[in-house]
């Protein structure tokens, strides 16, 4: 079952981590909360393009299942965060994730 | 004979009314039934004690309760009359009821505690009850119980004036050091309880000469144990510092329970177990020593003091010396007899000094007193009359006691003029200072101004002991001699050479004094002048330094160790777990700084950390 | 007699009292005072109502968990009696001495004195281990309410550490509790937390002795005997006053009777060899408790070290195993149940007035208030051991059996009674005699609501004191039952 383009497995998985850990580096040096959501969004989306490609290799509807539920999650993530969001830019007057460091002992 | 248990139970009566009643009845009221529940006390005691010489002075007991039965202690509560214990009855209805008397004259008006007269009495005739409880008891619970509550009242009374803090210092000095006695007692009773399995007194004394032989050891104990809470109690050395601070009470007081009664428990509950120390004559030997170092001591202190009532308390204590030194000897009649005769002229002694107290507006420096014998004529005679006694001058009622207490110890086989000397020699002490305290206080010029304001009341006791003073010696004590062991007071020669030592050292004595004290007619304060005998007198002055001792070696160290600990080191152990816990929190608390990405990070680190070592365990 | 109506009684009594406050701020405490007086009176009459010669007053047993073989098992016995009747009395003492204390939540305080109440009882009659572990929980949580909400300055350190000392000894119990059970079921088959049948469980004795450790633990804690004491000062200083006078009066006494019920009464042997640590503990608690009240300066902590003192001799006396120490050691727990309730209603009464406990800023109080200077006299007198008073009996009665069994321990406890003399006076003399201080002014003494519980105490004591043969009497075969040895 080889239909359209025949990429090497492997090859998607690099690129899969490789997005992986380009999100992984925003969401690590990133200050600013909208970065760092978008960062987040490119991590989830290796993952999801990691489950499409594995559920095409080995024919299964699992992969495109598990990427439906990324999908549901990322919108529910970004409803919450966008909330998040407006508060942060409206208490602290920034968008930076440092600025909520209030959780100190 | 029946009629037995209402001699405790009148002056039970008497405390429960005047304490129920909380001070609330007129004050004629108040004088009534304190004095006249003991005064009804003497009655049943005279009436019963007739019954008992009529009935052939058979010992008699009356069962009233079981106090408890648990397993073999059964003690029973029930009172126990022979002739010793009705000698006791007799001095403690009859001088208490006069000292009862006394004292509704003494405490009418008493300007420091105007509201406490009720609350007076109230606490007399508690110690009454107690005392005979002591006194009346057939078992040593009993006895015990007497013994506390006599020593509870006492603490009581002493702190009678209690806005003085020093009062209520002296009050429970006389409790505790006391309670240190009580607990060679206690001791002494459950050893008793464990050899003999009874505490019944005359059962157990029975048991006794059965279960051990002569110079058993377990006798010694026990006959120790009781030694060190008659010492307790009687103000004997070591544990006599307490007696003079007692000094803090009303007069009454002093005269009831710290010279007729309370402080001669010991001499009697020594006498009672005579058995004990007949076993163990070794125990009995140091009572001899107790009673003869305490003498010694006291008579010297007593020469030196300044306050009135402290030359009273140590010459009490001085006087029990003896009776503890005739218990030892094992003239044990005569020691009860002198505990009779120093009653009579004790309490009349004390009595006579509260009178002249009370004229001088409660002035106890004696140096501050002088020329009241014109003024207060029956005091004068009363102390006069009651020193001569003390001294025991021939034929009056102390010197017929201390006569037959000197003479037994001379013939005592271990260490008999060892005894005798410093028995001698204490009584030529006893005479200087009383000599002394009549010189001073009732000769040379007047110091203070007086106001004899004593009624009948205050008088007839003083007169009454007076007479039982001087002729209290001829009763002579044949009702004890079927209770102990010597058989009544053994007679001797009057006239062997020292016999008639014995009797002129008082007379030296008085002539000493007369010539020392005398001439500067209350001058002198002290011996001649200079450093070394200033030294001397410090020292007797202050008891022979046993304040000062049990002040750095008992009292300090407690007390400082007390502050110390104040927050108890044990609970650092507990504390310290949770400083512990607390210090673990705040490094811990350290990592939720609250940045989002320093939890990243964290995360981060701790799944690559998970990953490698998955890794590692797989590629194994 | 019906246990289980009682305790449910005492619970539901809680209930209506948290709900009367809405009819008026002083509804809850008739609510409880009533309680109490029924269920003394309830008590008593099913003692009075027995002949001589009853071993047991009331049964019940009702299934609850039968799967595992728990059962709603009450059982009064001369022991549970008596301690359930002091717990009514105390309940009443409570009651009396925060009548007028307490200025917030009424309802919900005396919904808590009532749910203290009915754990103790609980406490005192299950005779099934999970049972009774079930009511030592009930009647903890109670009583952090207690101090912690009605308590004064530094009241959340007092109660967590209440909580915690006892909570975390509770948790040695109920392992202890889960073991026997588990061996009893590995050599039987049948799992059951009957007390009677774990009696006869056989056990290895090195188990035994774990075991036994676990109970008595708890129950140390509890009672509480040097080392673990700390708890109590505190507890005891910062509780409302009738938080203090609970605690004291009866909270204590369910740690002396785990001891003799369980410790002793589960595993004989092992607590046999026990023995000397036991009356160790006590003797030190005797002499260490006694020596730190002596050091205090705070009115309340003061007596609740003297409860330390007071408690050692239930250790000395139930570890010497014969009758007489034994025996001494109840009539202990009676009378410090009354002794030391009135010396806390005291305290109580003089922190209301004086708005302090310190000793330093009382003095000469007799002067102001010589009712109330005559009954702390009294009960100071009580406490130091005076023949003729309740705890002289039970002091008197635990060294005379100790004595038999271990002579030096019992000579340093012995030495108790001369430090027991020094604290109380030095109570007395601080609070009540000296100068009356300046700075105290008119203080109102006891009328006739406080002077009645006072004046029943002091017949309680007397009472004890010089016929205390009924107590005896009640708790006899209970000793008996335990096998210790006659003297």
């Amino acid at each position: 079952m080889n239909f359209a383009l025949s990429l090497p497995l492997e090859h998607v998985f690099v690129l899969a981590a490789a997005l992986f850990c380009i999100g992984l580096t925003g969401v690590l040096v990133r200050r600013n909360v909208m970065f760092v959501l978008m960062s987040l969004e490119v991590m989830m989306n290796a993952c999801g393009l990691a489950f499409v490609a594995g559920g095409a290799r080995w024919a299964q509807a699992d992969g495109q299942i598990m990427f439906m539920f990324i999908l549901a999650l990322a919108a529910a993530e970004v409803a919450v965060a966008l909330g998040i969001v407006l508060q942060l830019s409206r208490r602290f007057d920034s968008l930076d994730v440092d600025s909520a460091d209030e959780m100190h002992s | 004979m029946d009629a037995l248990w209402l001699i405790p139970t009148f002056p039970l009566l008497g405390f429960l009314v005047l304490f129920l009643s909380q001070g609330k009845l007129p004050k004629v009221v108040i004088a009534i039934v304190g004095a006249g529940s003991i005064g009804f006390a003497a009655v049943v005691a005279v009436v019963v004690g007739k019954a008992f010489m009529d009935g052939g002075a058979e010992p008699h007991s009356q069962q009233l309760w079981t106090w408890m039965r648990v397993g073999e202690f059964v003690p029973e509560i029930r009172l126990y009359l022979d002739g010793l214990a009705l000698v006791m009855t007799g001095v403690i209805t009859g001088v208490g009821f006069l000292i009862h008397v006394y004292a509704t004259g003494y405490m009418w008006d008493d300007p420091e505690e105007p509201e406490g007269f009720s609350r007076f009495f109230a606490y007399m005739n508690l110690f009454v009850f107690a005392m005979l409880m002591l006194v009346l008891g057939d078992n040593l619970l009993v006895l015990f119980l007497g013994w506390e509550g006599v020593g509870l009242c006492s603490y009581l009374l002493i702190g009678f004036y209690h806005r003085d803090p020093n009062n209520g210092y002296a009050a429970r000095k006389a409790f505790v050091v006391t309670r240190v006695g009580d607990t060679f007692m206690a001791l002494g009773l459950f050893l008793l309880f464990r050899e003999l399995g009874t505490t019944e007194i005359q059962a157990s004394l029975a048991a006794a000469n059965i279960a051990w032989p002569e110079g058993s050891t377990m006798a010694t104990v026990i006959g120790l144990l009781f030694l060190g809470g008659a010492m307790g109690k009687s103000a004997q050395v070591p544990l006599q510092t307490w007696l003079p601070d007692a000094m803090a009470g009303p007069t009454p007081v002093s005269a009831l329970i710290h010279a007729a009664t309370m402080v001669t428990a010991g001499v009697y509950l020594i006498a009672r177990m005579h058995d004990i120390y007949l076993i163990s004559p070794e125990a009995q030997f140091w009572v001899a020593v107790t009673g003869l170092v305490t003498l010694f001591i006291s008579s010297f202190t007593a020469l030196v003091q300044t306050d009135i009532k402290r030359v009273l308390a140590f010459s009490t204590m001085s006087q029990i010396g003896y009776m503890f030194m005739a218990l030892g000897v094992g003239a044990w009649s005569a020691a009860v007899f002198h505990l009779m005769t120093h009653a009579f002229f004790k309490a009349l002694l004390f009595l006579a000094s509260g009178s002249v107290i009370l004229a001088l507006h409660h002035e106890q420096d004696m140096f501050k007193m002088g020329g009241l014998w014109r003024k207060l004529p029956i005091p004068f005679v009363s102390m006069l009359v009651g020193s001569i006694a003390l001294a025991a001058l021939p034929l009056t009622s102390g010197f017929f006691s201390k006569d037959a207490i000197m003479l037994t110890a001379a013939d005592n086989p271990a260490a008999g003029m060892v005894f005798w000397g410093g028995a001698a020699i204490a009584a030529f002490m006893t005479a200087l200072y009383t000599t002394r305290m009549i010189l001073l206080t009732f000769f040379g010029e007047a110091k203070t101004a007086a106001h004899d304001s004593s009624g009948w009341n205050m008088n007839a006791p003083l007169i009454i002991l007076c007479g039982l003073a001087l002729g209290g010696g001829w009763f002579g004590l044949g009702i004890v001699s079927g209770v102990l062991p010597d058989g009544g007071i053994t007679t001797h020669d009057h006239f062997s050479p020292i016999a008639l030592v014995t009797m002129a050292m008082p007379l030296l004595g008085i002539l000493t004094g007369w010539f020392v004290f005398g001439s500067a007619r209350g001058g002198s304060t002290q011996l001649p002048g200079t450093e070394f005998a200033e030294n001397v007198r410090r020292f007797w002055y202050s008891g022979w330094g046993f304040d000062w001792l049990y002040d750095r070696a008992v009292v300090a160290p407690f007390v400082a160790l007390a502050r110390m600990n104040k927050n108890d080191f044990v609970d650092l152990a507990f504390k310290s777990t949770a400083s512990i816990a607390r210090g673990m929190h705040h490094v811990l608390a350290v990592v939720q700084n609250g940045r989002l990405r320093w939890y990243a990070w964290n995360m981060v680190l701790g799944l690559a950390f998970v990953v490698v070592v998955v890794m590692w365990e797989v590629l194994d | 007699m019906n246990i289980l109506a009682l305790i449910m009684g005492l619970l539901a009594a809680g209930v209506v009292a948290a709900f009367s406050e809405r009819i008026h701020q002083h509804a809850p405490r008739w609510v409880s005072l009533i309680a109490f007086v029924v269920a003394l009176i309830y008590t008593s009459s099913a003692w009075l109502g027995a002949g001589s010669g009853t071993e047991e007053y009331a049964r019940q047993v009702l299934p609850w968990i039968p799967r595992f073989g728990i059962q709603v098992y009450l059982v009064l016995d001369g022991l549970s009696l008596m301690l359930v009747a002091l717990t009514a009395f105390v309940g009443i003492v409570a009651v009396v001495s925060s009548w007028s204390e307490i200025s917030e939540r009424h309802g919900f305080f005396q919904f808590n004195i009532l749910w203290v109440m009915a754990g103790v009882v609980g406490v005192f009659s299950a005779f099934d281990l999970f049972l009774f572990f079930f009511f030592w929980e009930v009647m903890l949580i109670p009583m952090y309410f207690l101090i912690a909400i009605w308590g004064h300055e530094n009241r959340a350190y007092a109660a967590t550490k209440f909580f915690l000392f006892t909570q975390i000894s509770g948790l040695l119990m109920l392992f202890a509790i889960l073991s026997l059970v588990y061996f009893n079921y590995q050599a039987t088959g049948v799992i059951t937390f009957d007390y009677f049948e774990l009696r006869n469980a056989s056990l290895d004795p090195d188990v035994a002795w774990w075991l036994m450790l676990g109970f008595f633990v708890a129950f140390i804690t509890k009672l509480p005997s040097v080392p673990v004491h700390t708890w109590l000062p505190d507890a005891h200083t910062q509780a409302p006053t009738a938080g203090s006078v609970i605690l004291a009066g009866i909270l204590l006494k369910t740690g002396g009777y785990g001891v003799i019920r369980f410790a002793v009464g589960l595993f004989p042997e092992a607590s046999q060899d026990f023995a000397t640590v036991g009356m160790l503990l006590g003797a030190l608690s005797i002499v260490y408790g006694g020596y730190m009240a002596y050091s205090q300066s705070d009115f309340k902590r003061l007596v609740a070290y003297s409860s330390v003192a007071h408690m050692g001799f239930i250790l000395l006396g139930v570890y010497a195993f014969n009758e007489i120490a034994m025996q001494g050691a109840v009539v202990t727990m009676i009378a410090h149940g009354f002794s030391t309730a009135a010396l806390f209603m005291m305290a109580g009464a003089l922190q209301q007035r004086l708005h302090s406990r310190e000793m330093s800023k009382m003095g000469g109080l007799w002067v102001r208030a010589p009712r109330m200077g005559a009954m702390t006299l009294f009960f100071v007198v009580a406490s130091v051991g005076m023949p003729g008073l309740g705890n002289f009996v039970g002091e008197f009665l635990a060294l005379l059996g100790a004595f038999q069994a271990h002579v030096p321990l019992t000579i340093a406890a012995t030495i108790g009674i001369v430090v027991a003399a020094v604290y109380g006076l030095s109570l007395m003399q601080r609070a009540f005699q000296g100068v009356p201080n300046p700075d105290v002014g008119e203080i109102e003494d006891f009328g006739a609501r406080e002077m009645t519980v006072m004046i029943l105490m002091m017949i309680g004591l007397v009472w004890l004191g010089v016929y205390p043969q009924l107590v005896l009497d009640l708790s006899a075969p209970v000793i008996t039952s335990l096998g210790v040895a006659g003297l």
